[in-house]
């Protein structure tokens, strides 16, 4: 499993560099791209390929939205200059970088915290790993959301990214200045989305800008389910010990159809993922009072009616212990893979074929239920850079 | 008004299989799960008098032999690609009772002497009449008189027989009818080609029957005796018997596709959200000319697609047929409510508008018996000819996607049709 090294890949090259590049196009001129369908590893799922998509937020999400100042605002929790010094070496920031982030920029006071306001040259002209530094550190403080929780771009060219959007070319350099490669050097990380703001110039400009950033990543993922002598295996594989027993029929008649095209695993997945695929939350979801995150989506997988279950209940590790074993590798389709960092469990998700894990990245409306691949999950959450995986397999029912 | 017109009786699709039995919870509830969708008001209904106008074009789609089974579907839609599947029901939705070989005719209080001159008013052939008096046993139940056939009262049964008694069943008793009587979709026999023996194949062939454009069997109990000990033929029998042809569709999209008509109609006035950006995307991708409308359907009728029916859907009382899955096709999530006893235009007339001009993704068309104006099944459109249903409230029945013709074939027997179409009220 290629994944396992996810933590020891290099760096990519900056984003800077990248839009760069003479054969770099902007969304508004490129058309398509030359090479998108990737094949997937072969191995007892089958033959799989797959191609990215970008899933947009419905539009009443965006209105939801406290559009930020353009101006950059840190939050300190510090009550004077030293503290701030202090805290700001503490980060890695050497003495001169803190120094003059400091005289660069006007500060608040208030009781407990310092507004930190930098000056736009700061911002844009920080060095990729103060910039990582620092950021880290904002991240530490609930005040700061969207250093908490960046926006997670997994490739290095922008062009591609942005690809299918409005967004304009100053705003997309602009974001190749801002962002930073993550820690486990898996993709980027943009944390100054109120500056890009600043090269808006109407209201319709901005919501393109934040649909933009705030669309979602998604894989679509296409079976060829070979020949009738190879199917019963593939079978097994995708019912997933009988677990997952409704797909043999579907299975069983594709291959006899003979049709030789390929089938979405869309099909392929158990009803409630299946419902959720690409979708994002919506009212109807949170009506219980909380809305479905990462271990909802891994509990509920192979249940045919969800339980109400989250990753902070109480009961969350006792439900593992009793349906679930911890397995190791070769992975089967349903396994839930959790990410573990600085001590806890970050985040969870279910293990489908190859790289390929279903997800829900966040309990928030923006964050959809995905096919993604497991180098993206682990690049989009683990923020220290030290994350390790562990496995469970659902019991079978008895 | 165009309405479908053919020979002989109906069959009731909603209700093309028993009940299974192997649920104790269920048993008692029986008649309650079989009785029909309770009798749309069509006073109410059809207070808005215009009919849906599509009954022709279907009309003459059933009409032929079971198509090819790949094919396109170009319209306002798009253009979309598809191909066939055939679903067989997993052997664990397979009741015992359908395994059962004794073959019975009921005849509810009459007396054997009652039901013999039934026999001979309603022509059944003398042969049939005499094996009757010497080798059918007469037992009595709660449920009325029935008649167990020996091998040879099947064997001399013509198929106007099987027609004339199909067709007295259904008026008579219409739970039996249900139970015994099985439609073949498609009006073919390619559902057992390459799954049964010849020899079953040839004793199947030999046991169907016309009512009007629906090709049925009535002597299901009669194939398993034959088949003796062998029950592997017995399941591949049955499952056969039961399959429903489906489609997995794709839409086509290349670099000259105009997305906002394509957009538009199966966003539905944004009912159905999300599909603009997928279609966008799959539009920028080299390498991909077709995306799998199960991207493009509402999460319900996603979560449901080609699965069969769960327990844990059933009610009491009731169980997912055509309509539950029609009238929720938009809904995130599918609401016990709807297996209530309501009456059909509990929503209808209010979360719903009837469909005016050409139908759109999502309307739901309703057929009613126009005489008894007794609703008889519903689906929801796709495409011109491609629907999403579910034929039946059978857990031996999934939920498809399939051509109209073939969802319609099992139901193209004498009864004319009124059909009607509703579109959702954006909002609701």
């Amino acid at each position: 499993m290629s994944w396992h090294f996810v933590k020891h890949l290099p760096l990519l090259l900056s984003l800077s560099t990248v839009t760069a590049q003479d054969d770099a196009t902007l969304p508004q001129e490129e058309a398509r791209h030359r090479i998108e369908v990737k094949a997937a590893s072969a191995g007892p799922w089958g033959d799989l390929e797959y191609y990215e998509i970008a899933l947009q937020c419905p539009e009443e999400f965006l209105s939801a939205i406290r559009m930020p100042s353009q101006s950059t605002e840190w939050v300190f929790e510090a009550s004077n200059q030293d503290e701030l010094q202090d805290i700001l070496s503490r980060s890695g920031l050497t003495e001169k970088e803190s120094a003059s982030l400091i005289s660069s920029s006007t500060l608040l006071y208030d009781s407990e915290i310092i507004r930190v306001f930098p000056s736009e040259e700061t911002v844009l002209k920080m060095a990729p790993a103060t910039r990582s530094n620092l950021y880290s550190l904002l991240a530490l403080y609930e005040q700061n959301q969207f250093y908490r929780r960046p926006i997670y771009i997994g490739e290095s060219n922008l062009s591609r990214w942005f690809r299918g959007t409005d967004v304009a070319r100053p705003i997309i350099e602009d974001i190749a200045q801002l962002a930073y490669p993550t820690r486990n050097g898996r993709g980027f990380y943009l944390s100054d989305i109120a500056f890009t703001l600043r090269n808006t110039t109407n209201a319709a400009e901005e919501r393109d800008l934040f649909q933009a950033l705030l669309r979602r990543k998604a894989l679509i993922v296409r079976l060829r389910p070979g020949t009738f002598e190879s199917s019963p295996a593939i079978a097994a594989y995708w019912s997933a010990d009988y677990k997952n027993k409704e797909v043999l029929p579907l299975l069983e008649s594709v291959v006899q159809s003979n049709q030789g095209g390929a089938i979405d695993i869309a099909h392929l997945l158990p009803p409630i993922p299946r419902q959720y695929l690409n979708i994002f939350p919506a009212l109807s979801d949170g009506i219980g009072g909380r809305f479905p995150d990462w271990f909802w989506t891994c509990y509920n997988f192979f249940r045919f009616t969800p339980r109400p279950v989250f990753a902070d209940s109480p009961e969350r590790d006792s439900l593992i212990l009793r349906e679930f074993t911890e397995t190791l590798p070769p992975y089967q389709f349903g396994d839930m893979i959790l990410l573990n960092s600085g001590g806890k469990t970050i985040h969870g998700c279910i293990y489908i074929a190859e790289e390929i894990v279903y997800t829900k990245n966040g309990p928030d409306v923006f964050s959809p239920w995905v096919l993604m691949r497991i180098q993206d999950v682990v690049g989009y959450h683990d923020r220290i850079g030290d994350a390790a995986l562990a496995a469970y397999r659902k019991r079978p029912s008895p | 008004m165009v309405t479908f017109r053919a020979e002989g009786l109906s069959v009731r699709g909603s209700r093309l299989t028993a009940r299974p039995t192997r649920f104790p919870s269920l048993k008692q509830s029986t008649r309650t799960l079989l009785s029909p969708r309770p009798t749309i008001l069509l006073s109410i209904l059809l207070s808005c008098s215009a009919t849906f106008p599509i009954a022709a074009e279907t009309s003459t789609g059933i009409a032929q032999s079971h198509a090819s089974a790949a094919g396109v579907s170009e319209g306002r839609w798009g253009r979309l690609e598809y191909f066939e599947v055939l679903l067989e029901p997993p052997t664990s939705h397979l009741w015992a009772n359908l395994y059962s070989d004794r073959s019975i005719w009921a005849f509810g209080e009459r007396t054997p002497d009652e039901a013999i001159e039934h026999l001979k008013s309603l022509k059944i052939s003398p042969e049939v009449i005499e094996l009757v008096k010497t080798e059918g046993k007469w037992q009595t139940h709660a449920t009325g008189l029935e008649l167990q056939l020996s091998d040879a009262i099947i064997e001399a049964t013509r198929p106007e027989d099987r027609k004339t008694l199909s067709a007295w069943f259904f008026t008579h008793d219409r739970e039996f009818f249900n139970r015994l009587i099985v439609n073949l979709e498609g009006r073919d026999f390619s559902a057992f080609e390459g799954k049964v023996s010849a020899k079953t194949l040839e004793l199947i062939k030999s046991l169907t029957f016309e009512r009007g454009k629906v090709l049925s069997i009535m002597d299901r109990a009669y194939v398993i005796r034959k088949l003796g000990t062998d029950e592997a033929e017995k399941v591949k029998f049955l499952r056969a018997l039961f399959s429903t042809r489906s489609l997995v569709v794709r839409l086509a999209i290349d670099e000259s596709t105009d997305l906002e008509p394509i957009v538009d109609y199966w966003s539905r006035g944004g009912i159905n959200p999300g599909v603009k950006s997928i279609l966008e995307q799959v539009k920028l991708t080299e390498g991909v000319d077709r995306i799998d409308i199960v991207h493009l359907l509402p999460p319900l009728p996603r979560r449901y697609l080609f699965g069969f029916t769960n327990l844990l859907d059933v009610g009491p009382k009731n169980t997912p047929d055509c309509f539950w899955t029609s009238i929720q096709f938009f809904k995130r999530n599918a609401s016990p409510r709807m297996l209530d006893p309501l009456q059909l235009n509990h929503y209808i007339n209010f979360d719903f508008e009837e469909a005016s001009g050409d139908l759109q993704f999502g309307d739901i068309v309703c057929m009613f018996d126009k005489t008894t104006q007794e609703f008889i099944h519903s689906y929801v459109q796709i495409s011109d000819d491609i629907v999403f249903t579910k034929n039946g409230a059978s857990y031996a029945r999934p939920y498809v996607l399939g051509l109209k013709s073939d969802m319609l074939s099992v139901y193209l027997d004498e009864t004319e049709y009124l059909i009607k179409a509703y579109r959702r009220k954006a909002g609701i």
